[in-house]
């Protein structure tokens, strides 16, 4: 009599699957490939854990990268402008100087010409 | 000599293994051929249709394919599609369930008491092993198509070691008791 044992190893003995088993996987993996479009391959790709973080690190560090060359940008802009600002005064006043030394030099000369001249030179 | 042999195979699935990854295709189809009989045998048994059996090992090939770049030995191979087929099969018990599983106690005796060598005890046998819950069922097929100890197949169901134990033990309990008191005395 046998055992339970060996009449379960009997039982549930490997089977072959029926013939052209393999053939047929292979053909649905022939079938595949049409299927694994770009927008599969680029979901499959961040499946993996690994890579979705370093996708979500990425894109904060780009964020972060991003929003400070805006506010360094900015700062540098701010500074530009200041610069421009201060040389618009500063050319300013130097004018400002410059005519009033012109003005100046153009009182002195008229008061030079006013001068009373020698009576005595005249007569000659 | 038979170390030797399985050495020579283990080393021929590690060459179709990386083949494989490298694109070789040729290589997948051998992997297939050596891998069916395991693959198609546990769902069969398991879902105990021949066309549910070969669609569900096509899958798990196919799942084979796509994950070949994470396997790492033959040994690995093995235990990875044991693993998918195993719980593919439970999945797909489960999703067809309602149609009525009935529970072993709830088998009805055979009317006649047959020999032991009678076709009739693989029947019933087969009817019973059919009607024990989806994890108990599984373990006893990987237990006895696989011939696999009680570690290998908690590490392949993912459950633990004592789970197993005690599963298998209460399905050959049951399994014994009906058989015995249908088919005269069956020894363990």
């Amino acid at each position: 009599m046998k055992t339970l044992d060996n009449e379960l190893k009997n039982l549930l003995r490997r089977k072959d699957p029926p013939e052209g088993f393999a053939e047929r996987v292979m053909t649905r993996l022939d079938e595949r490939p049409a299927r694994v479009t770009f927008a599969r391959r680029f979901y499959a790709f961040f499946r993996r854990p690994v890579l979705r973080w370093a996708a979500v690190a990425a894109v904060c560090v780009v964020a972060v990268l991003g929003v400070v060359r805006y506010q360094h940008e900015q700062r540098t802009r701010a500074q530009a402008e200041r610069a421009s600002q201060e040389a618009i005064v500063a050319l300013r006043i130097t004018n400002e100087e410059i005519d009033a030394a012109l003005e100046r030099a153009q009182h002195v000369t008229l008061r030079a010409l006013q001068v009373p001249r020698n009576p005595k030179l005249q007569m000659e | 000599m038979g170390g030797w042999l399985s050495e020579t195979v283990e080393q021929t699935v590690e060459d179709a293994v990386d083949r494989c990854a490298a694109g070789d295709r040729s290589a997948f189809a051998e992997i297939v051929r050596e891998h069916q009989a395991m693959v198609y045998s546990l769902a069969l048994h398991f879902l105990r249709s021949p066309s549910l059996a070969e669609d569900l090992a096509q899958d798990v090939f196919l799942e084979l394919y796509r994950n070949i770049g994470s396997i790492q030995s033959a040994a690995h191979l093995r235990f990875w599609l044991r693993k998918v087929t195993c719980h593919r099969s439970i999945d797909r018990v489960r999703r067809r369930k309602p149609d009525g599983m009935i529970s072993l106690q709830e088998v009805p005796e055979p009317a006649v008491a047959a020999q032991a060598r009678d076709p009739l005890l693989e029947a019933k046998l087969w009817k019973l092993v059919a009607t024990l819950p989806d994890k108990p069922r599984m373990a006893i097929i990987l237990r006895y198509q696989e011939e696999m100890e009680l570690r290998e197949v908690a590490e392949v169901m993912e459950i633990p070691i004592n789970t197993v134990k005690s599963s298998i033990d209460r399905a050959l309990e049951l399994l014994r008791t009906k058989l015995s008191r249908s088919m005269g005395v069956v020894r363990t």
